[in-house]
């Protein structure tokens, strides 16, 4: 066995050219479909994982993928809009612990999640550096934020601006960072949390600006009684800090303000039942078990990959013949050196298997490339995607 | 006086006809018989059948009649794996074209034999051999090269040394003076004959060129052989 294998490398290394086009074609077909069940099984271990780390989820009646996407991957579409009243009646059943999420903003591209303390003890963060947020305009970073915008406790992030050509829009918001979450290899490295006021600022629903009864007289549209109506001449502040944090209030009614989803965790099966009942009759408001959306997400992508199978054992059997093809010509232009071979005294059966060992290294050494490609693109693709 | 030494070679009442072929060749060789130690030179028109004969004896090729003792054994009546083995172990064979593999250096080549057989063991003994046979035959300094970095009158010393690296009893050299110049051709028919004589072995070796013969203990003529040219 050790002379034909010696014998079949010392071949292949001597006809190298040749030995790499075949191991090149045999890579480049294995590499697609093992690096797309890579893909898929990692990411559907991912989704699963995190959807089963959150039992139930309260958003507003629509899109059930919009809002579980949403709300656990911080990605898609923002769901419609669940008011904090529902928030507040939720949590005053006292049968699970309720926290809030409003994501919809954006900062240097990565999400901006208002939510509260609670949200890193639930999802079993770590800080890596400083704190959890506790004022308003304060922000903690995931870890491939800090690691990719540079961002430390002390440091400063602005908030994206929504669109240029929105004339109501608001001013970004400069968030002070004091805390860096420690990686934990979900979205939450990828996102910055704010308080879920500091989001509603970031919406217009609350700032902060000079004390209207300080504003000069260009500043003011007009007064009544104790109601001062400010025009827009009036500078609103772009940074809560330790001297204006007290300018900032909110307009509206607080019941009202805007929340994208709730994370609920129920004490025990039995809260969890009452709840899944009582929402199934809710009108204004959808509870949802994330597992089994994600799980019809995957179904939808495993239908596709299907397709996809088809399509590489199409191209694998392709492959095949063109090996196939190359060993059967390799054979008749290797003629010569077999009979010589034989004649030598070798086996017929010892020179099959030296030409067995060619091919099997060659086919080795691609599916050993496919491999090594198929990981760097698991390790790359969240990067690139 | 001195006993006459024992017959290595016998034939008798051999035909062959290739199988597939038209028909029209058919060698017929009665009797023939080549003593151990003695160097035999081949001689006949082409396609006169030498290349068979050799090949008959070598066991790659089996009579459709006949009898072909080598060494003693019977050799059309082994097995495939017992012919095999017994050519490992009793036959060098020299080819006209060296059939020396490119991908493999000289000194694997030579060893080619011990490569490809695993009843032979390369061990110590072997290599030592290699590296005599090497240095006898001039070509110790190529032993790590390649085929092709040599010359021609080379290449077929590096399949002259594989053809004796098994110490073999008989040695069956196909026209191996054949692709090459005069000069080179003498040498190598020379280093063959010396080499084969230093090992005691047999050499039955086809020629066409008859400027060897006085080299050779004897000449043998194919036609007159099987009486194809009377």
């Amino acid at each position: 066995m050790k002379s034909a294998l010696l014998l079949a490398w010392r071949y292949l290394a001597h006809h190298r050219a040749r030995t790499i086009l075949l191991v090149l074609a045999v890579a480049a077909t294995a590499l697609l479909p093992i690096a797309v069940n890579a893909l898929v099984s990692q990411y559907s271990a991912e989704l699963l994982a995190r959807a089963r780390s959150t039992s139930l989820l309260l958003g507003a009646p629509g899109s059930r993928y919009d809002l579980v996407l949403n709300a656990l991957y911080f990605t898609g579409r923002v769901p419609n809009r669940l008011s904090m009243a529902e928030y507040a009646t939720l949590a005053a059943t006292d049968q699970a612990r309720a926290i809030p999420i409003y994501a919809g903003h954006h900062a240097k591209g990565f999400a901006v999640v208002g939510t509260g303390v609670d949200y890193f003890e639930m999802r079993g963060l770590a800080f890596a550096a400083g704190t959890p947020f506790a004022e308003l305009g304060e922000a903690v970073v995931g870890a491939r934020v800090a690691r990719e915008l540079g961002l430390a406790p002390g440091g400063h992030l602005l908030s994206d601006q929504g669109s240029l050509y929105d004339l109501t829009m608001r001013y970004p918001l400069r968030m002070r960072v004091v805390g860096v979450l420690a990686q934990s290899g979900t979205p939450d490295d990828g996102a910055v949390f704010v308080d879920v006021k500091t989001a509603w600022i970031m919406d217009g629903l609350g700032h902060g600006h000079v004390d209207a009864k300080a504003a000069t007289p260009n500043e003011v549209l007009g007064a009544k009684n104790d109601r001062i109506a400010l025009s827009a001449a009036v500078v609103e502040y772009q940074e809560v800090t330790p001297d204006n944090v007290d300018s900032f209030h909110f307009h509206g009614d607080p019941d009202t303000f805007p929340l994208t989803a709730v994370l609920v965790e129920p004490y025990d099966a039995r809260a969890q039942t009452l709840l899944k009942g009582r929402y199934r009759v809710e009108k204004d408001a959808q509870l949802l078990v994330p597992t089994e959306v994600i799980e019809e997400i995957l179904g939808f992508v495993l239908r596709l990959k299907r397709f996809f199978d088809a399509n590489a054992v199409l191209v694998s059997v392709a492959t095949v013949l063109f090996l196939a093809l190359v060993v059967l010509l390799s054979l008749r232009l290797r003629q010569r050196e077999a009979e010589t071979l034989f004649k030598l005294g070798c086996a017929r059966a010892t020179i099959a298997k030296i030409l067995g060992l060619e091919l099997s290294i060659c086919v080795g050494l691609g599916l050993v490339l496919a491999l090594a490609g198929a990981a760097l693109l698991v390790v790359w693709a969240p990067r690139v995607v | 006086m001195v006993d006459p030494a024992p017959t290595l070679i016998e034939l008798d009442d051999v035909a062959y006809r290739p199988q597939g072929g038209d028909g029209a060749f058919e060698l017929r060789v009665p009797t023939l018989s080549i003593r151990a130690g003695e160097h035999v030179a081949l001689l006949g028109r082409s396609g006169s059948g030498k290349t068979t004969l050799l090949s008959l004896i070598a066991g790659i090729l089996l009579p459709q009649r006949g009898r072909i003792r080598v060494a003693g054994v019977d050799v059309a009546r082994l097995s495939d794996a017992e012919r095999r083995r017994f050519r490992i172990g009793s036959i060098g064979i020299v080819f006209q074209e060296f059939e020396l593999l490119e991908h493999l250096s000289v000194a694997e080549n030579i060893l080619l034999p011990y490569f490809v057989n695993p009843a032979l063991v390369l061990d110590a003994a072997v290599r030592a051999r290699l590296d005599d046979l090497a240095r006898d035959s001039g070509i110790t300094r190529h032993l790590a090269k390649k085929p092709r970095q040599l010359s021609q009158g080379e290449r077929q010393r590096v399949a002259l040394c594989r053809a004796l690296v098994t110490a073999p009893k008989l040695v069956l050299a196909d026209e191996p003076t054949g692709n090459l110049d005069a000069k080179t051709a003498e040498q190598v028919v020379d280093l063959m004959l010396h080499q084969a004589r230093a090992r005691g072995a047999t050499v039955l070796c086809v020629t066409h060129d008859r400027t060897w013969l006085p080299r050779f203990d004897r000449s043998i003529e194919l036609e007159a052989l099987t009486g194809a040219g009377a």
